[in-house]
């Protein structure tokens, strides 16, 4: 594989994953606002309401993330499979399984969709209910055995793993080089697993014996996360910047750290901001002696505070932050400038659309990519906003030349907020940044005017 | 088929219009005076709204103002031919000289909705690439001729539909 095709990878890769995670973020700020307010170290502590804490997390967040999953690859049947596999992976370890669910979600979601494929169109008319029901409630009743016995485990088998590494990286007294483990597996929603699986333990040890560890200011400084939230708010575009201002205040003040994963998630390359911010954060701290007195939960600004040293400890917890937010700030400015404020989608349906304008003013066909082939495709949707108008005028005249050339691919248009399932997805440049978002695992090809016969021509050729 | 939904009551030959937003306020206005709106202004600004996001501008000097809309009763094609000389649709390049604006209240099942509409614009998709029917909208003299040859394609492309 190629530099070039290992980074396209890991860009579609993260932008699935976020796609999972994304739609359900408004849960996930309800469970954050429910912990920072009244878990024991919360902000008014209730015995009462923080019940929902643990299956809320546990439970609830892992499903909607594997539901979300599973509907991104199988649609609604899907979404069903998806969560009932999900609830194979959060059984078999105790703690949270985020990103088992974005394994086993998505998992689900293939088996049904190859089902439905295969036994499509072969069903007698009258049964399909009775074969729907039975084959998704079969095939996820298999799929969640499947995922308790295998992907749960080698999930519990990473984060053991990870926990581990970093023991290894503190034994050999190279603490700033923990970031570069710690921050990764944050993203992936690991946090809770290094932190009370490794540091706390670490720490207490510590704190016993002089009365603070530095063990509970490394995954817990807010400090990388705000830097990269502040980047999108300041130099980034589209919804991910609008998102950022209300993300940065659940994190920051909140402690949520999980609300920004999404946001590295979207943009895998800003895990080096994250890096480079933990680093300082720590390499400050063990400069200047710092520690904490007792872990601080949740992650905020004022649990950190509370739990500083008395007397210079509170300025040098808050320094800590701000360096770490500030390095991993100018990390991520640089790089989110550098695909020139845009959105990569938005960037890239931009230099699409380009491309076509410049074909069509010679009269010349716009460039299809390269590396599609027949093989591979299998359905090709039109989609427009509201998938009646443009849509329909440009599938009808991509299907036709599809038939002429004489390919098995199904071509048909949809809205854009219909999309499940496609290899292909060709929108009109303004909206495919919009259909990317909305289908990330797709390929998406920008048109500029849906009746150019050029354009479909170009696609044509290159698919036979 | 939706019998009603294009009639020769819905067929402007003659639309004098100067811009695109003339010709369209025109056409919700008629949509009015033949009973399918009870609220024009509000049907021409939603599909206003819809074409401010992309034109509908679709080649062959046609262009296809859509939307789903609350201020429509009942799915709506409306044809209309430019009497006075081309205007341009959107940008550069985009004369125009049939319009086709199609309208549907919205329903609680949208997918099915917009899966049902659309081998209206499958039809004219198929149509406007045929230069004769272009010549024959072009020269038509009234309006059962526009209606005949829209219907002959909306009943071809119902029946073969595959899904």
């Amino acid at each position: 594989m190629s530099g070039n095709n290992m980074k396209v990878g890991v860009q579609t890769l993260g932008r699935f994953l976020s796609g999972m995670v994304m739609p359900n973020i408004g849960a996930f700020i309800a469970w954050g606002l429910i912990t920072a307010l009244f878990i024991p170290t919360g902000w008014t502590p209730n015995e009462n309401l923080s019940v929902l804490v643990g299956p809320m997390i546990i439970n609830l967040l892992p499903l909607l993330i594997g539901y979300t999953g599973g509907k991104m690859v199988g649609g609604d049947r899907g979404a069903v499979a998806g969560a009932v596999t999900t609830m194979g992976v959060i059984l078999a370890a105790d703690i949270p399984m985020f990103l088992g669910a974005m394994i086993a979600g998505p998992f689900g979601g293939y088996c049904i969709k190859k089902f439905d494929e295969a036994v499509h169109g072969k069903i007698k008319p009258g049964f399909e209910m009775l074969v729907n029901n039975f084959s998704l409630g079969i095939i996820a009743a298999i799929t969640a055995v499947i995922a308790l016995k295998a992907i749960g485990p080698v999930v519990s088998g990473l984060t053991t793993a990870l926990g581990s590494g970093v023991g290894a990286i503190v034994e050999a007294k190279l603490l700033p080089l923990v970031s570069i483990l710690v921050e990764p597996a944050k993203i992936l929603f690991l946090n809770n697993a290094i932190n009370h699986g490794v540091f706390t333990p670490l720490g207490a040890e510590q704190s016993a014996a002089v009365g603070g560890s530095i063990f509970y200011l490394i995954e817990t400084n807010p400090g990388p996360g705000l830097g990269v939230l502040l980047a999108y708010m300041f130099v980034g575009k589209g919804t991910a910047s609008k998102s950022a201002s209300a993300a940065s205040i659940i994190h920051f003040f909140g402690g949520i750290h999980e609300i920004y994963f999404p946001y590295i998630l979207m943009k895998p390359v800003l895990v080096v901001a994250v890096i480079a911010g933990g680093m300082t954060g720590v390499t400050v701290n063990m400069i200047t002696g710092n520690m904490l007195v007792a872990p601080p939960s949740p992650g905020s600004v004022f649990a950190l505070a509370i739990m500083s040293t008395k007397g210079i400890g509170l300025v040098l917890t808050l320094a800590s932050i701000a360096a770490a937010a500030a390095v991993s700030f100018l990390v991520a400015a640089i790089f989110i400038r550098r695909s020139a404020g845009a959105d990569e989608a938005e960037l890239e349906a931009a230099q699409a659309s380009i491309a076509a304008n410049k074909a069509q003013a010679k009269g010349a066909a716009a460039a299809a990519p390269a590396q599609l082939s027949a093989g591979s495709v299998k359905k090709i949707v039109v989609a427009c906003d509201a998938g009646m108008g443009s849509s329909a005028m440009g599938a009808t005249v991509l299907r036709n030349k599809v038939q002429d050339a004489g390919l098995d691919i199904e071509v048909i248009n949809q809205a854009i907020n219909d999309l499940t399932d496609a290899d292909i997805v060709i929108t009109q440049a303004e909206l495919s940044a919009r259909a990317k978002a909305k289908l990330p695992s797709a390929q998406h090809l920008s048109i500029g005017n849906f009746m150019d016969a050029g354009f479909y021509d170009d696609l044509v050729s290159k698919l036979v | 088929m939706d019998n009603t939904l294009i009639t020769k009551e819905t067929i402007l030959l003659n639309l004098d219009a100067t811009s695109k937003t003339d010709a369209i306020h025109k056409m919700c206005g008629h949509l009015f005076m033949v009973k399918k709106t009870q609220n024009p202004s509000m049907l021409f600004s939603d599909i206003t709204k819809r074409e401010a996001e992309v034109s509908t501008f679709a080649g062959s000097k046609t262009a296809i103002p859509h939307t789903i809309s609350e201020h429509i009763d009942e799915p709506v094609l409306c044809f209309a031919r430019v009497r006075s000389e081309d205007f341009t649709w959107d940008g550069n390049d985009e004369d125009v000289r049939f319009i086709f604006l199609l309208s549907a209240p919205a329903k609680d099942d949208l997918r099915q909705l917009r899966q049902s509409q659309s081998y209206v614009f499958s039809s004219v998709a198929q149509l406007i690439s045929r230069s004769e029917t272009l010549e024959l909208w072009d020269k038509a003299e009234s309006e059962q001729v526009i209606l005949d040859s829209l219907n002959e394609e909306f009943k071809a492309n119902l029946n073969t539909k595959t899904n």
